[in-house]
């Protein structure tokens, strides 16, 4: 603070409360009245006026400094400059009245004061004015940004919208679906139902059968004790007659008894099979079994029906000897060929009967006895294994008719299973029938019961 | 109503001090077809321009400048709504603070709107912002570019410590730093000696710089 400025100034300037101050025409401070100095906190004594003014107040000054001493004023300006004042930290507009003096060398600048508390209210103004235009900007802005986020959400809604129903129409085709599938579901288990029920049915139907069979059996082999007795009496009695045992028979006596013991021995041979079927059929049929050699076999089977053949008039042979050895029960297989022969005789009218032994790809026995009769038509042959079935033929005799028991067959089958082997039959009408036995090289395990089909 | 005639009148009415015409003015030229972008830089700028043209020739006061400023800042919040309406704001984020006080924040919201209009994302925090708060926004949102303003002398050590305190909190990573305002109007070098990446006169050449110097 520079106090030289001051004696010179009149008390009255040096008590005004606001700046006071004069200036050369150059604009040096040539003096003041002390109140600047102690409102910027510097001296301005003997300094040019423009170092404690801002850039664009320098310019004011020079404009006011180069008027022309006495001018009248502008009527266009303000009667007062304003002026920015550069403190120590601070920059503040400051109104001076210009006024030179009468030989024009001394600008004097006087300070329009103002009650310092009217900068306050306009920085006050100024603040409560600009925070309203920036939150305004803030709104305004955050209002844009909630709209965009709106409709993005609008436009999600909408897509969702679209999917819900997309999602509605597949739940409603896959509800439909889920009712087929149930109604499917309950199709199924009303068959499985009906198939229970049918199988229930099925197996008392197979109880119900199993119980008739061996009733059946059981009735069989007591039948047949019963009827074996009486039997043997019957045929003892008619050889002790034929014997003339009891006196000489006439010749019409002889052909009786003849007759008589002839269907005797029908009725034995019958009760002999429904004996054998019983067995079969109740798995008793044990087998025996042995080293068997077929052909030799085969040849002694034709050796004991070579009388019949020769009172039928028929040719009976073996064909192409092989030696075919097959472990198995003799007796049963016996009984199998004695009933194919016998059979080929009896149907075949005459015809020649041929006896065929052969290996099986198996290694055991094929047996074929084929004859050159009448044949069985093919509607036939699916039967004749059958129990009780007899053929009807055309030049049927009497005695031819009432030989056989109509169970040789069915027996003859059931026996070659027993042995583990299999029968069947082949025929051409007009020209002849084949009858096929074959059997295993040993009988399997499990072979001899009675239901027990052949492997294929 | 032609850009000029909206000038004049707009200017009238501000130093007139009658918001309620200067307003009207704004919404006439609005309805004339004058985009946004025409009134700031054809009406508001050339007016305030013309405002302290007026205070240098001494026909008006410091009261009127800041009743002039006053209006215009409303004038400009009156077209918020209009300002932000559908953008996007995906383009380069933009922080502004202003290291004066409030009286002096507009020519930097003007740069900011301008930026705005352009595709910018801006968000101006005014003036009084302390240092370290501007710090903390500037490396949590990571911006293109933070624009400081200044109007006279005594603030520019503020401008200066918030430069150097963004770049010391964000070493190699800071924004692009633009600085403006009256105070560096007659220093070309200030700018780059107070820190700064660029500076501007105006609104019209802030907006070309940056985008000449952000590329996103």
């Amino acid at each position: 603070m520079t106090s030289a400025t001051t004696p010179g100034l009149p008390p009255v300037l040096r008590a005004f409360p606001g700046a006071v101050l004069a200036l050369d025409r150059a604009g040096m401070v040539l003096e003041s009245n002390g109140y600047l100095e102690r409102a910027l906190e510097r001296g301005v004594g003997g300094q040019p006026f423009a170092t404690v003014l801002d850039p664009a107040s320098r310019r004011k000054l020079d404009a006011i400094l180069a008027r022309e001493p006495r001018a009248g004023q502008d009527p266009a300006a303000v009667p007062a400059w304003e002026l920015m004042l550069a403190g120590r930290d601070t920059l503040e507009p400051r109104s001076f009245y210009p006024v030179w003096d009468d030989g024009g060398d001394r600008l004097w600048l006087v300070e329009c004061p103002r009650d310092p508390r009217f900068d306050a209210l306009y920085e006050e103004l100024a603040a409560v004015n600009s925070e309203q235009a920036n939150t305004q900007r803030q709104l305004a802005k955050e209002k844009a940004r909630l709209a965009r986020a709106l409709a993005e959400l609008e436009r999600e809604l909408t897509e969702n919208e679209r999917l819900s129903r997309a999602l509605q129409g597949q739940n409603e085709e896959m509800e439909a679906q889920n009712q087929e599938l149930l109604a499917m579901t309950e199709e199924l288990h009303a068959g499985q139902d009906q198939l229970l029920a049918t199988n229930q049915q099925l197996e008392r139907r197979t109880r119900e059968l199993q119980i008739a069979l061996n009733a059946r059996s059981r009735f069989y082999s007591a039948m047949n004790h019963e009827l074996r007795t009486p039997i043997n009496a019957v045929m003892g009695y008619n050889d002790l007659l034929l014997a003339e045992v009891y006196g000489s028979l006439s010749e019409q006596q002889e052909l009786a008894v003849e007759r008589s013991q002839r269907a005797a021995r029908h009725l034995r041979e019958l009760v002999d099979d429904v004996l054998d079927l019983s067995r079969l059929e109740l798995g008793k049929a044990e087998l025996a079994t042995q080293d068997v050699d077929a052909a030799a076999l085969v040849d002694d089977m034709l050796d004991t029906l070579r009388p019949v053949a020769a009172q039928a008039g028929a040719e009976m042979r073996r064909v192409d000897g092989e030696p075919v050895r097959v472990v198995t029960d003799p007796r049963r297989l016996r009984q199998i060929v004695l009933n194919l022969l016998s059979n080929a005789l009896k149907y075949g009218q005459g015809a020649p009967v041929w006896a065929r032994v052969a290996r099986g790809a198996d290694g055991g026995l094929v047996l074929e006895v084929t004859d050159g009769g009448p044949g069985i038509p093919q509607e036939d042959l699916g039967r004749i294994f059958d129990e009780f079935v007899q053929l009807a033929r055309e030049d049927n005799t009497e005695s031819a008719g009432r030989d056989g028991t109509g169970l040789g067959l069915s027996i003859a089958r059931r026996m070659a299973h027993a042995l583990g082997g299999t029968l069947e039959a082949a025929s051409t009408v007009g020209v002849g029938s084949t009858f096929r036995l074959t059997l295993p090289p040993a009988p399997p395990l499990a072979a001899g019961r009675p239901n027990d089909h052949p492997r294929s | 109503m032609t850009l000029d005639e909206a000038r004049e009148r707009y200017l009238a009415a501000v130093l007139e001090g009658s918001r309620r015409t200067a307003f009207g003015v704004v919404d006439e030229a609005f309805h004339a077809g004058i985009g946004l972008r025409e009134l700031y830089l054809g009406v508001f700028q050339p007016a305030m321009r013309d405002i302290g043209r007026l205070w240098q020739e001494n026909r008006i006061t410091v009261a009127d400048e800041h009743l002039a400023t006053a209006i215009t800042q409303a004038a400009m919040a009156r077209l918020y709504d209009e300002l932000f309406r559908g953008g996007g704001a995906a383009g380069p984020l933009l922080i502004a603070a202003c290291a004066d006080t409030e009286r002096h924040e507009l020519g930097l919201r003007m740069i900011c709107d301008v930026l705005e209009m352009e595709g910018w994302d801006t968000v101006f925090l005014g003036a009084t912002v302390p240092v370290e708060d501007l710090v903390a926004m500037v490396r949590e949102r990571r911006p293109h570019v933070v624009a400081l303003s200044a109007s006279i002398a005594p603030h520019l050590p503020r401008v200066r410590a918030t430069i150097d305190a963004i770049r010391e909190a964000m070493p190699g990573a800071a924004p692009l730093i633009a600085v403006g305002g009256r105070a560096f109007a007659d220093d070309p070098g200030l700018a780059e000696r107070l820190g700064a990446d660029l500076t501007a006169a105006d609104a019209v050449q802030a907006a070309r710089l940056l985008k000449e110097r952000v590329s996103v």
